[in-house]
C-alpha cells in the first residue's frame, strides 16, 4: 500500500486519516474469496434539508465529475448548515453495518444514502433512488436521470470480500 | 468444576429481585435476559466478607505472580511443545513476554472453593478473552443499587475503573502514537458486550477514537499497519487494537494472520492488546507447570499432561485450549471411564488432567465459583457463578456478590 497523500481531518474529535493510494498492491485481508461490483466514477453534491426534527430528506443533487469532491450539505430547521466529505459518509456507513451507530449525523448520513450518495457509500448501483427520500418529485426525477448515467459510466472492480475470521462460528470465545 | 458437596453457602445468599427487562434494554444489555438466557441471572446474591475479599484478592494477586514464573520457565525450559506452539510463534510469545506486561489490560481468574472454611484454588486464568465482565461492571452494581448497597468503593466492585485508569497509563507511555483504538471480535453477541465495557473504559481513559469493526473487515497490512477499508482507496489507521479474538485461535485457526501480526508488533507498527504471552496463561498447557513449579502453594491443584499422574485420584480432564467446560470429563479414582461428559469444540486438542478441587454448594446442590478480574495484573473485580449441576459451564448463572 502506497500512502502518497494524507490528510489529517478533526472534527467533532473524530480524527480521519484520507489515504490516497492503491489498494491491489496490499497484501493484507488474506481472504481468497473475492467479489466483483460496479463503483461510480463521478460523484455528487448531495444537499439535504431537515424536514422534521432530526429526519432529513434529499433537496437536491448536483454531479462533479471526482468522487472525491462529493459533499453533503445539510441545512437545519434553524438555518444552520454543515458539510461532509464522502469519507465521513463511508466511515458511517461502516460502522452501521457493524452496529455502531453512535454518530449525531447520523440522520443526515442515513438521508442523503438513499440517493446518489448511496452509491459512494456501498448501496448497490442497481438499486434506483428512493423517491420518498426526495422532498419533491422535481428533485427524484433530476437525480433518476443522474443514476442512469452515473451506472452508464461506473466501472467494475474486484476486492476481497471477506478477511481472517470470515464464515467461521460465532461461538463465544470468552472463557 | 465439579466436586464434593461440602460446606454450604445457603446463609450467604441473600435473594434479590431480578433486574428488569427494561432496565436491561436501556443499558444495552437485553441479551443477558432474554431467550436462552431468561434465567441466566441469579435470584440470589452471595454476601462477602472482608475475610473472603482478602482471601481471593490474595489468591488472584499469588496466581498472577506464579503463572508469569510458568511463562518464564516455558522461555528458558523451552517447554513449548507442551502447548504445541510451533517454532514460528515462539520468537513472538517469546518478546512480548519480555516487553508487553504492561499491554496485559484484563484476565478472569476462574477460583473453587473460598468461602466456608474451603480451601481457595486455582482452576484456570482466562487471560486473554473471557466473559463476564459487561456482567461484572454493569449488572452487579444495578442488583447492588436495588438492594440497598450504596458503598460500592472496594476494589471487589471496581473494575471499571481499573481498566480506565490502566487504558490512561497505557496512552502515557505511547505517547508517540495516536490514540486510536480499533476493538474487534468474531461477530458473537457476548463478545460484543464484553468489548462494548472496553470501548467504554477506552473513551473513558482519552482515546480520542473508539471503533468496534468484525475481525473480518479488518485489513492487516504488512510493513504498514491496521486499517479499517472505507472504499477501495481511503482507509483509516489505527495506533491500537483491543482483540476478543484469542491468540490460540488466531495461531492454529488463523496462521497467516498471526504471522501478519507477529510482523506488526515486531516492527512497531501497532499496540495488540491482549498481548501475546497471555495465551500461555490461557492454556490449561500451563497448570502442569505450574503444578511442578509450586507444588506446595495452597492454591495449586495437582496437574498434568498424563492421566496415569492423577489416576489414583478424582479428577478432571481437560483440552489444552477450551472454554466454558466444553469437552470437560470428570473420572472417579482408579476409573478409566469417564461418568460425565460435556460435548464441545475442542475435543481434538491434547488433554490436561487436574486434580478435582472442591466447591462450595447450597442446599439446593447449586455449585459456586468465585472468579476475580486481573486489571493490569492486579486483582480487581469480583464475581460468581452458580450450576445446579457437576460442572460450570455455558447454563451456569451469573451471581452478584453483597459486602
Amino acid at each position: 500500500m502506497d500512502f502518497s497523500k494524507i490528510k489529517n481531518i478533526l472534527i467533532g474529535g473524530v480524527i480521519l486519516f484520507v489515504v490516497v493510494g492503491f489498494l491491489k498492491d496490499c497484501m493484507c485481508s488474506s481472504s481468497e474469496e473475492t467479489e466483483t461490483v460496479e463503483v461510480p466514477t463521478e460523484g455528487t453534491i448531495t444537499t439535504v434539508k431537515e424536514v422534521e426534527p432530526d429526519a432529513f430528506k434529499i433537496e437536491d443533487e448536483t454531479p462533479v465529475s471526482n468522487p472525491d469532491d462529493s459533499r453533503i450539505i445539510a441545512q437545519y430547521m434553524n438555518g444552520n448548515v454543515d458539510t461532509f466529505t464522502l469519507a465521513e459518509a463511508r466511515l458511517y456507513e461502516e460502522q452501521a453495518a457493524s452496529g455502531n451507530t453512535t454518530s449525531p449525523a447520523g440522520s443526515i448520513f442515513r438521508a442523503a444514502s438513499f440517493g446518489l450518495m448511496g452509491y459512494m457509500m456501498g448501496r448497490s448501483m442497481a438499486t434506483p433512488p428512493a423517491a420518498s427520500a426526495y422532498t419533491n418529485s422535481g428533485a427524484h426525477a433530476r437525480s433518476t436521470a443522474s443514476a442512469t448515467r452515473m451506472r452508464s459510466t461506473a466501472t467494475s472492480v474486484t476486492r476481497p470480500r471477506s478477511g481472517f475470521g470470515g464464515g467461521r462460528s460465532t461461538r463465544s470465545f470468552g472463557g | 468444576m465439579v466436586v464434593q458437596h461440602v460446606r454450604s453457602v445457603d446463609n450467604r445468599l441473600v435473594p434479590v429481585t431480578h433486574v428488569d427487562e427494561a432496565w436491561l434494554k436501556t443499558a444495552g444489555l437485553r441479551w443477558f435476559g432474554i431467550g436462552d438466557n431468561a434465567d441466566y441471572l441469579a435470584d440470589a446474591a452471595v454476601r462477602l466478607d472482608q475475610s473472603d475479599l482478602l482471601t481471593m484478592r490474595n489468591a488472584a494477586r499469588d496466581a498472577y505472580d506464579m503463572l508469569i514464573k510458568c511463562c518464564e520457565a516455558v522461555v528458558q525450559q523451552n517447554l513449548w511443545n507442551e502447548f504445541n506452539i510451533p517454532a514460528s510463534a515462539q520468537r513472538l510469545i517469546k518478546w512480548s513476554l519480555e516487553n508487553e506486561r504492561h499491554l496485559h489490560v484484563a484476565g478472569r481468574f476462574d477460583f473453587a472453593g473460598g468461602l466456608e472454611g474451603v480451601p481457595i484454588k486455582l482452576l484456570e486464568f482466562n487471560a486473554d478473552t473471557y466473559s463476564l465482565l459487561a456482567e461484572t461492571v454493569k449488572i452487579q452494581p444495578r442488583l447492588l443499587n436495588m438492594h440497598g448497597q450504596r458503598n460500592q468503593h472496594q476494589w471487589s466492585y471496581q473494575t471499571f475503573d481499573h481498566l480506565v485508569a490502566h487504558f490512561r497509563s497505557i496512552l502515557q507511555r505511547y505517547t508517540d502514537r495516536e490514540p486510536t483504538l480499533l476493538v474487534t471480535d468474531l461477530g458473537n453477541t457476548e463478545d460484543r458486550l464484553n468489548l462494548s465495557i472496553i470501548e467504554e473504559a477506552a473513551q473513558a481513559a482519552g482515546f480520542k477514537k473508539v471503533t468496534y469493526m468484525p475481525l473480518e473487515k479488518i485489513v492487516f497490512s504488512e510493513g504498514e499497519g491496521v486499517f479499517v477499508e472505507i472504499s477501495r482507496d481511503d482507509f483509516i489507521q489505527y495506533d491500537f487494537m483491543y482483540k476478543m479474538v484469542p491468540w490460540d485461535f488466531i495461531l492454529f485457526e488463523e496462521p497467516e494472520l498471526f504471522d501478519l501480526l507477529d510482523n506488526l508488533i515486531m516492527n512497531d507498527l501497532c499496540v495488540i492488546m491482549n498481548p501475546a504471552f497471555t495465551m500461555l496463561m490461557q492454556s490449561k498447557g500451563i497448570l502442569p507447570i505450574m503444578a511442578r513449579m509450586f507444588p506446595y502453594d495452597g492454591l495449586v491443584l495437582k496437574a498434568s499432561a498424563r492421566k496415569n499422574d492423577l489416576a489414583g485420584q478424582p479428577h478432571v480432564c481437560k483440552p489444552l485450549y477450551g472454554r466454558t467446560g466444553d469437552n470437560v470429563q470428570l473420572f472417579k479414582a482408579n476409573e478409566s471411564v469417564s461418568y460425565y461428559e460435556n460435548d464441545g469444540d475442542y475435543g481434538h486438542f491434547p488433554m490436561i488432567y487436574q486434580e478435582m478441587a472442591t466447591l462450595n454448594e447450597d442446599s439446593e446442590m447449586y455449585i459456586y465459583q468465585p472468579s476475580v478480574y486481573a486489571i493490569g495484573g492486579q486483582p480487581s473485580g469480583i464475581c460468581l457463578r452458580r450450576q445446579d449441576d457437576l460442572v460450570i459451564d455455558d447454563d451456569a448463572e451469573f451471581v452478584a456478590h453483597l459486602t
